[in-house]
């Protein structure tokens, strides 16, 4: 049973040396594609993080918090960004796991950039927390 | 008669008819100090429920049979309502009437008979007021006004009325409406311990945004009866007339104690398209761009939904197009006209099919033709689908997809069957090339983010062939959409490929080997490639414009200084061998010929025979952007020319 208990403490250490080995500002010509397109969505996102429409997800994406800032008519297009830019910013978290030659990372890739938008958000910005909102 | 005293409580236990219940009912009247108190310990209404509700009235009086009261309030353990009300009552026979001021300047005033008729009016009820002490309502913030009258008689209800500037917004606003004019009417008896009811509605204008829908009023009307029960609201049936619909009827089962929709179904006949598919089809298959999609025909469709799954579909389509206009991110789109029948079945199985009239995708016009499709148990299977494209045909084959812990996966085979290059090049807009294109891909795979295509793809051109195998499509729908392929060009005809893309001339042949390739909206990011002279006996000549076109490419100094004197003496040169790699790599381009100098630089062409010369490249690194671009220049020099 303890040797269990060690091979599992062992186990668990290789694992996070792995994961720590990984290269999260790995570069791909698919990765400067997303990330290209990302920024150029971003002028339109922007605004939209300011009023406090959208949030940074605590799984690394995007979602709408109050959207009643929008017009009704508009809605369907800041729903079709958000969209959008949750598909790039998921083939995005596949693509560095790729590129890292660990698909199976997709997930703790996602998870270290969730941190990331939270970090890099504006001031007034909202994220969410434990599955509440919080105001940056 | 009811007997003197300073005060006096009654205690009446519980009281319930369906969706109404109340308990701890208890009233108590103080006499001296004219104050009157009416609580319930529990209030249930429609699912809804309110804990410690009081109703106390200030200034009381009873003069005989008749209790009178005035300046009350209600309250309750989950807030508070400031009431200005009013009442008459003959305790003997049972009758009087309440008139209630609400604090927004709407009222209410209801009667009641000694028969147990009960008439009521409401005037101007404030939604937003209302939400204030129906806590369900509040998370939907609702506004505007409501009016509505009604009569309670016999234990039946009938009511009719109108919602005035009312709107609604759900927490994130994804459900919403403003400006909307609604009118109803509701006739409700008992039923099945509950209430059977009928409503009419019509909605005459105003906006709603239904993620992912936006929906204007056309108007719309609704004819719709159901079943409300202690927690359960069923709508049996709602027929709905709109424009651009023969028929609409919906079904649905709502709890109102878990607050969500368990059962939903509709059928639909005779809708046009060019009405339905802006508002209900576009969100749903292009977002991003559904102005840039259009619709025609018609088109008859049912749907059952439960619990969070899609249990059934069918669509029977009529003379129906589709199509995405250029510009939004390509060339565009058309198929129509379309008719026949799509199913879907969870579970148990149908059959159908769709035939298409024509079709077009990007620049290729493609044929009639058929599609079988058959839904078993999850899963949608298409039959042999043979597209007829130029001369050729796409034919598909056992395609199946079934959706597998809310992702689709799909697989199947596709064979290409042979279409002419010539005119696969025309339609494409690109220099005209002869062969023949073919492709069997026996393993055709799918799933979120990935194609696969296990089998090969062929190209006969140039008198020799190209061969793409280990065939992957990453992120097919996304920005970093991209195909890789290893690829493999045996004993082209260098005549004609330099011919045709007015490269000067060379005489031979080559073979290449690409691996790794990686092209992302068609333009290759990655690769490693090589390519050589073919073996085998073969008259090898390149001429003075090639040598030209070469030396561009290399940034000019490609040729042997020693050797340059002979450029503009002869026409053409002999050579022995030739061959020129590449890595791509980060958007350099690492180069290599038959053999390194030493000094970085590499011998590209090694002459052979009378005259000779040796072409050589100077910069093993080389900015692919900027190769292409001289590429471009070099053929850009000379018309296209059609090889034999």
């Amino acid at each position: 049973m303890k040797a269990l208990k060690w091979l599992s403490v062992v186990l668990l250490l290789g694992a996070s040396l792995v994961l720590a080995q990984g290269n999260l500002d790995v570069s791909s010509p698919a990765i400067s594609a997303l990330k290209r397109s990302m920024q150029e969505r971003h002028a339109q996102l922007a605004p939209l993080y300011d009023s406090g429409a959208l949030g940074q997800t605590t799984d690394g994406g995007v979602a709408v918090r109050d959207a009643s800032a929008v017009p009704l008519a508009q809605r369907a297009q800041a729903t079709a960004l958000v969209a959008a830019e949750n598909a790039d910013r998921s083939a995005l978290y596949r693509e560095i796991a790729r590129a890292n030659g660990h698909p199976e990372w997709e997930a703790d890739v996602r998870r270290t950039f969730a941190g990331r938008w939270a970090e890099r958000a504006r001031a007034g910005w909202w994220i969410q927390q434990d599955g509440n909102w919080v105001r940056k | 008669m009811v007997p003197a005293a300073d005060s006096f409580s009654l205690s009446l236990g519980e009281f319930s008819r369906p969706g109404l219940g109340l308990a701890g009912l208890e009233l108590a009247y103080d006499v001296r100090n004219g104050r009157l108190v009416a609580r319930a310990g529990h209030l249930e209404i429609a699912g809804q429920q309110w804990r410690d509700v009081r109703l106390q009235c200030a200034a009381a009086s009873l003069q005989g049979t008749q209790l009178k009261c005035s300046r009350g309030e209600l309250s309750f353990a989950e807030g508070k309502a400031a009431l200005a009300f009013s009442f008459s009552l003959d305790l003997e026979r049972q009758a009087g009437d309440i008139e209630i001021a609400l604090e927004d300047g709407g009222h209410l005033k209801a009667a009641m008979s000694s028969g147990g008729e009960l008439r009521f009016l409401l005037d101007n009820l404030s939604l937003s007021k209302v939400s204030r002490w129906w806590p369900a309502l509040a998370a939907w913030a609702p506004t505007g006004s409501m009016s509505a009258k009604g009569v309670y008689r016999n234990g039946a209800l009938k009511a009719q009325g109108s919602l005035r500037e009312a709107g609604f917004s759900s927490q994130t606003g994804l459900q919403a409406a403003e400006d909307l004019e609604l009118t109803f009417s509701l006739e409700a008896r008992p039923e099945r311990q509950g209430w059977g009811w009928t409503a009419d509605l019509s909605w005459m204008a105003g906006q709603a945004y239904l993620d992912p829908f936006f929906i204007q009023a056309l108007p719309w009307s609704m004819n719709a009866h159901g079943w409300l029960g202690a927690d359960r609201l069923e709508l049996t049936e709602a027929v709905l007339q709109m424009p651009g619909v023969a028929q609409l009827a919906v079904s649905a089962v709502f709890s109102l104690g878990g607050q969500r929709l368990e059962r939903f179904s509709f059928s639909l006949a005779g809708g046009e398209l060019a009405v339905l598919g802006p508002t209900w089809i576009a969100p749903l298959v292009a977002p991003a761009n559904r102005e840039a999609v259009n619709f025609g025909g018609r088109l008859a469709a049912g749907l059952e939904w439960a619990d969070g799954e899609l249990l059934a579909a069918d669509f029977v389509l009529e003379e129906a197009s589709f199509g995405m206009e250029a510009g939004a991110g390509g060339e565009g789109f058309a198929f129509g006209p379309v008719n026949g029948y799509l199913p879907w079945r969870m579970a148990g199985e149908a059959s159908g099919e769709l035939s298409v009239g024509e079709g077009r995708w990007e620049r290729l016009s493609l044929g009639r033709f058929s599609m079988p499709v058959e839904a078993r148990d999850g899963t949608l299977r298409l039959g042999r689908t043979a597209i007829p494209l130029l001369d050729g045909a796409v034919v598909f084959d056992d395609v199946h997809v079934r959706r597998q812990a809310g992702q689709w996966l799909g697989a199947g085979s596709v064979v290409i069957e042979p279409l002419s290059v010539r005119l696969l090049t025309e339609a494409l807009g690109l220099p005209l090339m002869n062969g023949v294109l073919a492709a069997s891909v026996p393993g055709l795979g799918f799933r979120p983010g990935e194609i696969t295509l296990d089998g090969a793809l062929v190209v006969s051109v140039f008198d020799g062939y190209l061969q793409a195998t280990g065939l992957r499509i990453l992120e097919p729908l996304g920005a970093s959409s991209r195909l890789q392929a290893d690829v493999e060009l045996r004993h082209i005809d260098l005549a004609q490929l330099t011919e045709t893309f007015s490269f000067g001339s060379v005489a031979g042949f080559v073979d290449a080997d690409i691996t790794g390739l990686e092209l992302s909206r068609w333009r290759p990011v990655a690769f490693d490639a090589r390519l050589y002279s073919s073996p085998g006996n073969y008259p090898r000549r390149i001429s003075q414009r090639a040598v030209e076109d070469l030396a561009a490419l290399g940034g000019g100094g490609a040729v042997a200084a020693i050797q340059r004197g002979l450029l503009g003496l002869f026409r053409d040169f002999g050579y022995r061998d030739l061959a020129l790699g590449c890595v791509l790599k980060e958007g350099v381009c690492s180069m290599s010929g038959l053999s390194s100098r030493g000094d970085g630089s590499f011998l590209i062409v090694q002459g052979g025979g009378l005259p000779a010369l040796d072409v050589i490249g100077y910069n093993p690194r080389v900015d692919w952007d900027e190769l292409v671009s001289r590429l471009q220049r070099v053929i850009a020099e000379g018309a296209s020319v059609v090889t034999d």
